[in-house]
Order: structure tokens, then C-alpha cells, then sequence
């Protein structure tokens, strides 16, 4: 029975111990090879950023979100570069130049740049990396590229950008990643661009190749990417910074508690909560950038499928203006927000679009108003025959019950929805409430099963994208609701010809008054994106676009991280936890007593044996 | 969550027989003694039960949480819970008008407690009952007619058993098979995740009911599976499974946060798990919002405890390998 | 029964739990949904040509039966599909996770383990006694948590206040030696593995009392006692040996619970492991990960059943023959 009882003992231990050697056995070989040995540890110099989830993939034709656009931008480099100002510089394409009318533009490539693989950065990689987004109708960059532009290798370091129509496309500064050529046309299926499209996705690209500032030397999924300066980079070294490490968390908490710790320097894209409980805290500044999104309520108009149902009284613009009345705006800025985002009006934003914002007059902010809300809903018939307390839609008899849809994984749709839920409610007009994630909101922004939505948008810093968004094509693409104006979308065409900036400018504050004015949209506020850092480590944060409320480190180009300068006698990042020597005096004092023990028992047990 | 009660009582195989077969001297209608020995041992049950230290407290607990739940429509003040009306000042720690603190809508935690009983209760009882009802159903089918039936229905029992359940509840819950609303669907969840320990335990408790004489001379009498079931079988399983019963309650309760936690839960209404989800989200352990998260917290450990207590004292009063000789 | 034949019944047996776990996700992913392309896809806007071409890689133009056998053929070569999220392959992702929860687990496990049973014997033994009442209780107690809450708590004490031990991640990352590699470790497994050990020994210790009670009242422990054997020794010899084997099977058993329960601790603690995974795949309805999971841990949790039957019938042999 001793022996049954200590033998399933010992198999239960040697099963977890095997369990455990098993599995820091694999820890280790899947560890890549480290670029770095440990020798070379004293001049290294390492900016730790906590960032709050795994980038996607590491292929630029798989993206998404979150630290994904600062992996491609550390690896590779983007043909166009973005001065102080966010207007174009020049990068890896040194000059770009068009021809009268602006159909054919000569792109300069500069000589000096190479991949990490050592071969230079050629015409034929920019040329390459253009037509294989054009060719193979690449996700997320084909954008940029309009009018089914050509690229023609002129010779080593000019490419010929041909466009079917005027464009100004080069100057947006177009996004696009450069790719070598060598690594990528072995994808390239002629003649069939699904084939190609698909291979090119399904490349897991564990060994990225590009020009960028870094290389990436040691990828762990869910743990951390570690980035290493590249020597040979065209447009220098950073100053201080030697390495750059993406440290995961999976959550917000863990990564604002990481940086209270000093386990991080940098951290964005907090919570506001997380945010403000680390104002003010030792070592510890915070910086509210510009986010760059607007939170908004858009309206659907339906046409997107046959699933398509909103409620027909959308249709009645003073419908949306007494709606946009009978939201406290400024309450969500308090309640959500934590006053973190500001006030805003237009679908261009201060900081990102500068100067082509518009300034939109009082009479068209509809600033929180619940009687004139109800005055307006009075007059055009949505009123209360019944005396349940919800106003019926003339149209069709029935109680108003607008389904609303609100997207977990955006910051403050939920809740925001929640609050709309109740001013709604306020004004009689009940509010059916869904939340999903992102790809469901996809799905139901596709067919059009919604009346009205919570959600967000991100503008490029040129407007053409933005307010493109809005226009009858974009109908079952990028449009909220299948908004059409006929006035509006002759504005669109209009500015994408307009060559001349002040005429366009023109042009696109007339669209941003029409927005404001129709509300197919109502802008809720400009988000911020919230931002903390370790004074003790890192100085020079420069944001970028250089004003006040700039991006301190993932603004639209490189010079900040460039900048930055180890704080003297910095000490390294750290994370908290027993010193070794403290865990082997738990061991060995483990070991005594264990050992202890058994020579007692045993010797108990034989003077019992004798007894017996 | 991740909790098996089942296996916490002994095997019912091995435990003596409950209720049946006591001799009545007075004769009088089948229904009639029947009734008068039911009620007779539940009057011995409640006996002992009330000589239980552990068992009352717990059932006081579990009576004060039952109350709330039914009152709290009357209790709370309504708008204050819901976040466009909530005018309290926001994330304020308690204070004697908002005496569990506020949150980041300036809602009173402690109304949202309150109200969040009404649905994790909700949520724990008829998951309950619904594991309940497929696991002596499983059960009864498996050890009444044994056989091919017993071996396949016991095998997909012990699957249930074994399976990482929460994975499983997972799968179900983002799949939604029969297109439930939410709330439905969590509660289905939690009962096809929950109801194999009561299959085992009511088919093996099936079996030696099922070999005894008197049920062997009720089918000689010519009695029909639906009687002999209803009549004979049941009455003398159902004991067997009440102290079950009572910790699977707890077990729901603790599935709902944890699926909650996970963000699966109930949505546009407040249980305990989504309050707890809530200030996990919003970041509140190292903002230091603690008046948040403790209070749900707390009230699904009270609640899962009392319920233990009082399904540990109906064992030992049920389960007499466990009394003292 | 002999033994080899004993152990071939339960290695069949345990075959045919595992083709139910995969006709369980068949069903579920292939034949329930109204439209499975559009269910593995999700949002992506596909062409017409586009979902021909996927239902046909997919296998969804055949017959049910057919489209059977391919699923159990592409699951047999660790075929599991690819992540909806990142195009990568899901074996592939869960791969990259199994170190860490596997670090967590067996240390939790073995700590759980270790600490319920030295508690459930010392309570059971001497069942009524104030160490008997108080252990059972906090047992209770602990059993009653949610363990997402129990780390929660934990984190705030020893994380926020004391900044004793750090509250995310599993390593540090950088250069270390092998020695303060071990020790970055150990610190960030102290608080996850005390969760887990916490949130589970009740289990144990509970099991643990129990049946040594049970047993304590069998015949051959009276008879012992009745020989003048010492208390100690009757416990050491004859009622633990005896009453542990069944929490000895439970241990196995309850890999798949506590597996569960690992899934909240790693997304409390940041822990990247399977839990974490699981818990973006649900975020990001990734149906190929959220199924790969599922179907791998449910193997998991079978193997481990296997496991515990076959060691089970050699420490006690009675089984076999029954």
C-alpha cells in the first residue's frame, strides 16, 4: 500500500516535471536565433514600448491596426515621407515631379539606400512595389494609387508614374511600403492576380526584408518584437537609441501598470481612466497627441443589399438635425472620455488636416437641445399618438425603435452608445441596442442591417480620402450609410482636379458645411490619443506634426525616436520581482527541510518496524 | 467556473437506499402514502439540516441574496443605474450618498450590485434547472434501459465530463447554434457545460433502483416504462441529486463571471460578472478604483459559498458513508 | 481481464471520445452554420469567384460524408486552417503559446496538488478538529471565487500596493543569464501560479477529506486500529494509500477544469499562453483558432484520461478485472 501510494506520487511529480523540462524545452526552441550576444549588452541602449496587443502578421498585405503600422515603418521604408507640417518630403522617393497636365509624374529614387539583405534599393523594387498593389489589388494601399496608374523603370533611378486622368495622387503623399523585388516577385502568377494576391497574403514573412531604419531581430508572438538599429541606414542613426523593443500586454491594465513599474518607457493609446491615474505619478509624464480619429453617430440610409432596413424616416434631414439636438455631446466628452477628447464639428480635424479644416458656424453644431429635439420631431409628425412615452414614425404607424450599433473593440463606442441610448430615450424615440466587435460591425455595415451606428474615423492629412467617404460611389464601400448628394458628389470630382490648392481648398470647406449641415454623420468629438512615458529614461520626444499636441513617438515620421537621448545615469528598464539570490535561498531552504524530513521519517518508520 | 461538485460527493453505487420501502401500517391510497413519505423524510431532512451550523449560514446568505433579487426593482432608484441618467459625480470613491462608491458614468456601484443580482441569480437558477433536467434524463435513459443506450449516452456523458468546459462553452456561445438571443444562449451554455455530473450520478443511482424487488414487481404487475419512471424510479433518484443540484447553482453563478469576464456575458443589462468585466476594462485595479471591482466580486464569492455550505450539509445529511458511526 | 487487453479497451475507447470531439466540431463548424464560407471569412469582402474558390478548398461543393473524411484527414496532418486575423496557420499559433501554459499549468497543478491533499489528510484524519473546520472552510472559500477576480485582487495587492512581483508577461526580454533567466521566470510565475494553486487546492483538499473519511470507516482500517497498530502508522499504511486513489484520478481529470481556469488567469495576468489566444480569438470571432483550441485541448484532456485509466489499473488491479 506504502509502496502504491508513493509510486502514484512519484508518477504525478515526474509527469509535471516532465510536463515542465517539455515545455521550457520548446520555450527554447522557439526561440529564433538572437541577432545580439550578450557581450555586446554594454553599449546597447533600449527603448521599451508597451504596447496592448500582437501585431497581426508580419506581411505589409496583412495588417491591421494597432502596432502593426509601427512594425512596417521601423522594417520598411514608405516611398514618401512626411515633413514636420505633414506636408510630402522627401524619403526613399527623393523627388517627384509632374508633367503639364499631371497625368505622367517622374519619381527620383535615391542611390544610397539598400535592404537589410545589403542589395540597394532600385527603381525596379519602387516600381515593383507600386504596380504589385495596382496589379494584384492589394488591400489597405490601393488608395492611393487612382486613375490605373503605370510604372515604368526609366532607368536605375527613375520610375514614370502614368496615370489615366489628372492626379495629384503622389502629393497625398502616397502610403506605400517598399518592397524588394527580389523577395517578392517569386508570388507573382502572371496573368492571375487572385493567385498572386493570395500567395503574396499567405507569406509569413518571418524574415522581413526591407529598407527601413531597424531590422528585426528577435520575434516572439504575444511577448515582444525587438528591433535593431541598422548601421547602414541612408538617412542615419538615431541618436541614443540602439535597439526598440514592442513589449506586449494583452490588456491595458498590465501595460499601465508595466509602465508605473519602469518595466516600459512608453506607452499610447491608453484608457482615460488608466490615463488619468497616472498623472501626476512619480517619473511620469503624460501627453495628450492628437489622435487623429473622430468619434461619430452615422445614419443609414439603406441601398447597401437587399438585407438593407433602416427606418425610411432617416430620409428627413430634420429627423437627424432634432436627433443631433437631443445628444449631450458634452456629456460624452465627460462620462467616456473622461474630457480626454475635445469638442468637434467637421469630418477634418485640427492637427491632421490643418488648414483644410472648416469652421463650422454655431447654427450647425446642433449643440445639446432636448426641447428644440422634440419641437422638431413634433413638426415633422414623429410625435406620440399612442401615450406609451415613444413617438411613432408617420411613415409606417409603428413605435420608432431605431436598432443601433456599437463596436466593442473602438474606443468609447459602447459606452458612448449607451448614453445616446438614454437621449434618445429622453426625446421618445426608443434605441435597439447591439454590440459586436469589429468584423461584425463589418458585416452589418455591408448589408446595411442597422438604423444608425457608433463608431470612428481616422483621416489622412490630405481630405481627399475623408470626404470621399461620403459620396454616392462609396455606397457599399467606405460610406457610413449610403449617404447621396448629387451637390456633393459633384464638389468630390470637382477638388480631385483642382491642381490649384486654394481652389480646392475652397472646395472642401463647402463639402465639410454640406456634411455638417445634412448630418449623414454627426461628429462627436475629437479623440486624443493618450500618451505616458518615464521621464527618468528617455528626453527629446519631439511630436510630429510639431505643434503642441503633436504624437510624441508614432507620429508620421521618424524624427522624435531619432531624437531621444538616454536621461543620465538612466538605469535600465526593469521589472520588479525577488533577486536571484533570494530565490535560492527559497530553494535550498526547500531542499533542507525536504531532505530533513525524509531522513526523520525514515528513521521513525524503522524504529516503528522494529516495534512491531 | 472550472469546478466539479459532482465529484465531491461519493459514489451514490456504494450509499444505501433513501427513501424507499418503509412499512406503513395505516392503508390507505398509493398517492396518498406516497405524499406522507415524502413529506415525512423531508421533515427528517430539514431536521438535520437545521442542526448544520454551516448549512443555516448558508441559507440565510443565499435567503438574503434571493430577497434582494426580488426586490431590488423597489430598492434601487432606477435611473441610477443606467448611464445617460446617472448624476453621480464620476469614478468617486464611497461616500455616504453613494456608500459603494461611483463608476466612470457615475453610476452607484452599489445599485448596480443590488440590480446585478436579479440576472446572475436569474442566470444561475435556470441554468440549473436546465442541467438538471438534462442530466436525469441522460441519466434515467442511460441506467433504465441500459444496454447499447447506456454505452453510448455514458460515453457522451463522460465526454461532457472530462471536456475543458470552458473551451467548449466558448465554442457554443460565439457560434450561438440555435440563434437564442444572448441571454438564452448564456444560460444554455452554462447548462450543456454543467449537467454530466448529475447524469452520472442519476444513472448510476438508476441502476441499483432499478434491480430492487418492488420495481421488479410493479413490471411483473404489468406497469409501463412511463410509469414505472415517474412512479418507482424518480421519487427514489431525486434525493440523490438535490445536494448536486444545490452546488451547481454556485457553479453557474461563477460560469456566468467567467464567461463575462471573457466578454461573452449578458449585455445592455448589469450581472455581477459584467460589472466585473466592466472595471477590469476600464482599467480599474491599477487606477485604484477598488470600490468597483471588489463589491461584485464579493458578492459572487457569498453567494457561491452559502450555496456551498448548504450543499455540503445536504450531503452529509443525504450521504451516509460521510455520517459519522 | 489481462492488462494489455485492458489497456487496448481504453486507448479504443479514448479513439472514439476523440472522433466525437471532431464530429462535435464538424457539426458545429460545418454544418450548423448557415453559410460556413462566410463564418471562416468573416468580414472579408469576397468576389463570387473568391467563395466558389474557398468552398471548394474548404470542401463544401462535396457531400457531407466526403466532406467528413477530408476534415479527418486535414485534422490528421495538423491541418487546422488558418487564422482569420493573421493568415497564419492555427497549428502554427497554438504552438508559439504551448510553453507558457504549460509552465503554468503543471506548476499550478503540482502546487495545488501538493498543498489540497496535505490539507485534506491532516483535516480528514482528524475530522471535527479546529484545523479540520478552518481548512474546510477556506477551501470553501476559495472554491467560491472566480479566479478572474482572485488574480484580480491579487495583482492589486502584490502588484499595485507592494510591487513585490510583476503582473504581466512571462519574461523580461533582453540578455540574461541562465541563472537570472530562472529567477525573471519564477518572478513573473509567482502570481499566476499562486492564483491557480489557490482557486484549486480547495478542490483537492476537499476530495482528499472526503474519501479519507470514507475509508477511515472502512473494515481493514478498524481491523488495523483494532491490532494496536499506532494512529500514525494506520494512516500512513492502510487509509491514505487507499483513499488517495481516487484524488490521484482526479488530478488527471481535472486537467480540462483547470485548463479553463488557466484561460482567465493568462488574460488577467497578460500570460501568453493559449488562454490569451483564446481570448483575441473570441475578440475577433477567429472561428479556424477558436476551433484548432478546442479540438486540441479537448485531445489534451483525453490523452491525460488515458493516462490516468492505465496508471489507475496498475496501482490498483482490482479494476482491471471488473
Amino acid at each position: 500500500m506504502t509502496k502504491t501510494h508513493r509510486v502514484g506520487l512519484i508518477v504525478v511529480v515526474g509527469t509535471l516535471a516532465a510536463m515542465l523540462v517539455g515545455g521550457s524545452a520548446l520555450a527554447q526552441s522557439t526561440t529564433p536565433a538572437a541577432g545580439t550576444d550578450a557581450s555586446t549588452s554594454g553599449d546597447k541602449v533600449t527603448l521599451t514600448i508597451g504596447v496592448d496587443s500582437d501585431v497581426t502578421s508580419l506581411n505589409p498585405y496583412n495588417l491591421c491596426c494597432g502596432p502593426d503600422y509601427t512594425y512596417l515603418t521601423y522594417v520598411y521604408d514608405i516611398a514618401f515621407g512626411y515633413g514636420d507640417d505633414l506636408t510630402p518630403a522627401p524619403a526613399i522617393v527623393e523627388s517627384w515631379t509632374p508633367n503639364e497636365d499631371s497625368t505622367e509624374w517622374t519619381l527620383k529614387v535615391r542611390d544610397d539606400a539598400t535592404f537589410n539583405d545589403g542589395t540597394p534599393v532600385t527603381a525596379e523594387d519602387v516600381a515593383f512595389s507600386f504596380s504589385f498593389i495596382v496589379d494584384n489589388n492589394m488591400p489597405y494601399y490601393k488608395d492611393y494609387l487612382p486613375f490605373n496608374p503605370t510604372f515604368t523603370v526609366v532607368d536605375p533611378t527613375t520610375v514614370l508614374w502614368t496615370a489615366e486622368e489628372p492626379t495629384f495622387a503622389p502629393n497625398v503623399p502616397a502610403y506605400i511600403p517598399i518592397i524588394p523585388k527580389h523577395v517578392w516577385e517569386q508570388f507573382v502568377v502572371p496573368g492571375d492576380p487572385g493567385e498572386t494576391k493570395k500567395a503574396a497574403k499567405e507569406f509569413e514573412n518571418t524574415d522581413p526584408i526591407g529598407s527601413g531604419p531597424f531590422v528585426l531581430a528577435e520575434y516572439r508572438q504575444g511577448e515582444f518584437l525587438r528591433f535593431e538599429v541598422r548601421p547602414d541606414y541612408w538617412n542615419g542613426q538615431p541618436k541614443s537609441v540602439t535597439e526598440v523593443i514592442l513589449r506586449i500586454y494583452s490588456n491595458q491594465e498590465a501595460l499601465t501598470a508595466a509602465l508605473k513599474t519602469g518595466e516600459v518607457d512608453f506607452v499610447d493609446g491608453m484608457k482615460p481612466t488608466l490615463f488619468n491615474s497616472v498623472k501626476g505619478q512619480p517619473n511620469i509624464a503624460t501627453h495628450v497627441a492628437d489622435g487623429g480619429c473622430w468619434g461619430n453617430i452615422a445614419w443609414n440610409f439603406g441601398g447597401q443589399s437587399d438585407k438593407a432596413n433602416p427606418a425610411p424616416i432617416i430620409h428627413d434631414i430634420t429627423f437627424r438635425q432634432a436627433m443631433a439636438y437631443s445628444i449631450d455631446r458634452g456629456e460624452i466628452v465627460r462620462k467616456v472620455y473622461q474630457d480626454t477628447s475635445t469638442l468637434g464639428y467637421s469630418i477634418l480635424m485640427p492637427g491632421v488636416n490643418g488648414a483644410w479644416l472648416a469652421d463650422i458656424p454655431p447654427e450647425l453644431r446642433f449643440d445639446y437641445d432636448p426641447e428644440q429635439a422634440k419641437q422638431m420631431l413634433d413638426s415633422i409628425n414623429v410625435v406620440d399618438t399612442n401615450g406609451d412615452g415613444i413617438r411613432e414614425d408617420p411613415n409606417t404607424g409603428q413605435n420608432l425603435d431605431l436598432d443601433l450599433l456599437t463596436i466593442n473593440d473602438v474606443s468609447g463606442s459602447v459606452d458612448t452608445g449607451k448614453l445616446i441610448e438614454g437621449y434618445f430615450g429622453d426625446v421618445g424615440v426608443s434605441v435597439h441596442f447591439t454590440t459586436g466587435d469589429t468584423d461584425l460591425a463589418n458585416v452589418v455595415w455591408g448589408t446595411g442591417e442597422f438604423d444608425a451606428y457608433v463608431w470612428d474615423w481616422c483621416p489622412d492629412p490630405d481630405p481627399d480620402f475623408m470626404v470621399s467617404v461620403f459620396t454616392s460611389e462609396q455606397c457599399g464601400g467606405w460610406s457610413d450609410g449610403c449617404y447621396s448628394n448629387p451637390k456633393y458628389d459633384d464638389l468630390y470630382k470637382l477638388q480631385q482636379t483642382q491642381l490649384n490648392r486654394t481652389d480646392r481648398q475652397a472646395t472642401i470647406e463647402e463639402m465639410q458645411l454640406i456634411i455638417a449641415e445634412e448630418v449623414p454623420t454627426m461628429v462627436l468629438n475629437y479623440w486624443g490619443d493618450l500618451q505616458a512615458y518615464r521621464t527618468d529614461r528617455f528626453t527629446g520626444y519631439l511630436p510630429s506634426p510639431a505643434v503642441d499636441n503633436g504624437d510624441l513617438l508614432f507620429g508620421w515620421n521618424d524624427k522624435s525616436l531619432f531624437n531621444l537621448e538616454l536621461v543620465s545615469g538612466a538605469a535600465d528598464t526593469a521589472s520588479p520581482g525577488l533577486p536571484v539570490w533570494v530565490w535560492l535561498a527559497i530553494i535550498a531552504t526547500i531542499a533542507v527541510v525536504v531532505i530533513v524530513v525524509m531522513v526523520t521519517r525514515r528513521r521513525t518508520t524503522k524504529d516503528d518496524e522494529e516495534l512491531a | 467556473m472550472s469546478k466539479m461538485p459532482e465529484r465531491l460527493m461519493s459514489d451514490p453505487e456504494l450509499s444505501a437506499p433513501v427513501t424507499d420501502g418503509q412499512a406503513l401500517p395505516v392503508p390507505d391510497s398509493a398517492r396518498k402514502i406516497a405524499w406522507a413519505r415524502r413529506r415525512r423524510s423531508m421533515s427528517g431532512y430539514w431536521k438535520t439540516f437545521r442542526k448544520s451550523r454551516q448549512g443555516m449560514v448558508g441559507l440565510v446568505i443565499l435567503g438574503f441574496f434571493v430577497l434582494l433579487a426580488l426586490t431590488a426593482p423597489y430598492i434601487v432608484n432606477l435611473p441610477e443605474i443606467y448611464p445617460a441618467t446617472a448624476t453621480g459625480p464620476i469614478l468617486h470613491p464611497p461616500s455616504l450618498q453613494y456608500p459603494l462608491g461611483t463608476d466612470t458614468f457615475g453610476r452607484s456601484v452599489l445599485g448596480m450590485v443590488v440590480f446585478g443580482s436579479r440576472i446572475s441569480l436569474l442566470i444561475g437558477f435556470t441554468a440549473t434547472v436546465g442541467a438538471m433536467l438534462i442530466g436525469s434524463s441522460m441519466g434515467i435513459a442511460a441506467g433504465y434501459y441500459g444496454g447499447r443506450i447506456d454505452t453510448i449516452l455514458s460515453a457522451i456523458t463522460n465526454w461532457f465530463l472530462v471536456l475543458p468546459w470552458i473551451v467548449l462553452a466558448i465554442v457554443i456561445a460565439t457560434v450561438n447554434p440555435f440563434h437564442l438571443p444572448q441571454l438564452g444562449n448564456l444560460i444554455l451554455v452554462i447548462a450543456i457545460t454543467s449537467w454530466a455530473g448529475t447524469a452520472r450520478l442519476v444513472r448510476a443511482q438508476t441502476l441499483s433502483v432499478k434491480e430492487r424487488t418492488y420495481v421488479e414487481r410493479s413490471r411483473a404487475l404489468g406497469s409501463g416504462n412511463w410509469h414505472l419512471v415517474t412512479r418507482h424510479i424518480l421519487p427514489n433518484v431525486m434525493p440523490v441529486i438535490y445536494a448536486n443540484t444545490v452546488l451547481m447553482v454556485a457553479i453557474a453563478i461563477l460560469s456566468e463571471a467567467a464567461l463575462s469576464f471573457l466578454g461573452l456575458g449578458p449585455q445592455n443589462t448589469v450581472s455581477w460578472g459584467v460589472i466585473l468585466e466592466e472595471s477590469y476594462s476600464a482599467g480599474s485595479l491599477t487606477a485604484g478604483y477598488w470600490w468597483w471591482f471588489l463589491p461584485p466580486g464579493i458578492a459572487i464569492v457569498l453567494v457561491a459559498l452559502s450555496v456551498t455550505l448548504c450543499g455540503y450539509a445536504l450531503d452529509e445529511i443525504l450521504n451516509p458513508r460521510l455520517r459519522e458511526r | 481481464m489481462g492488462a494489455r487487453r485492458y489497456f487496448f479497451k481504453k486507448t479504443a475507447y479514448a479513439l472514439l471520445t476523440l472522433l466525437f470531439v471532431l464530429t462535435f466540431n464538424f457539426v458545429m463548424f460545418r454544418v450548423l452554420p448557415s453559410d460556413p464560407v462566410a463564418q471562416l471569412t468573416r468580414s472579408q469582402k469576397l468576389s463570387r469567384d473568391d467563395v466558389a474558390e474557398l468552398r471548394h478548398n474548404l470542401g463544401l461543393d462535396q457531400p457531407l460524408p466526403t466532406q467528413y473524411v477530408t476534415y479527418l484527414k486535414q485534422t490528421a496532418a495538423l491541418n487546422l486552417g488558418r487564422s482569420i486575423l493573421s493568415g497564419r496557420d492555427v497549428w502554427g499559433e497554438i504552438k508559439a503559446r504551448l510553453p507558457a501554459t504549460i509552465a503554468l499549468l503543471s506548476l499550478g497543478t503540482l502546487f495545488a496538488t501538493l498543498l489540497g491533499i496535505w490539507v485534506g489528510i491532516k483535516g480528514g484524519w482528524k475530522r471535527g478538529s479546529t484545523f479540520d473546520t478552518s481548512s474546510l472552510f477556506t477551501s470553501q472559500v476559495f472554491w467560491s471565487m472566480s479566479e478572474a477576480w482572485l488574480g484580480m485582487v491579487l495583482i492589486v495587492v502584490f502588484g499595485s500596493i507592494l510591487g513585490w512581483f510583476p503582473t504581466g508577461q512571462w519574461q523580461t526580454p533582453g540578455d540574461a543569464t541562465a541563472i537570472q533567466r530562472l529567477a525573471d521566470w519564477a518572478n513573473h510565475l509567482f502570481l499566476p501560479v499562486l492564483t491557480l494553486t489557490l482557486g484549486y487546492f480547495g478542490e483537492y483538499a476537499i476530495i482528499m477529506r472526503s474519501s479519507l473519511i470514507e475509508v477511515k470507516n472502512d473494515d481493514f482500517v478498524l481491523t488495523a486500529r483494532a491490532k494496536g497498530i499506532p494512529d500514525r502508522e494506520v494512516r500512513k499504511r492502510h487509509a491514505v494509500p487507499n483513499a488517495f486513489l481516487p484524488t490521484f484520478t482526479l488530478i488527471f481529470l481535472s486537467f480540462g477544469f483547470v485548463l479553463g481556469g488557466a484561460i482567465l488567469i493568462e488574460v488577467v495576468f497578460s500570460w501568453p499562453g493559449i488562454g490569451q489566444l483564446e481570448y483575441d480569438a473570441i475578440n475577433n470571432l477567429d472561428y479556424p483558432l477558436i476551433q484548432g483550441i478546442f479540438l486540441l485541448s479537448s485531445a489534451a484532456v483525453i490523452f491525460f484520461n488515458l493516462v490516468a485509466d492505465v496508471l489507475y489499473s496498475y496501482m490498483d488491479p482490482r479494476i482491471r478485472e471488473s
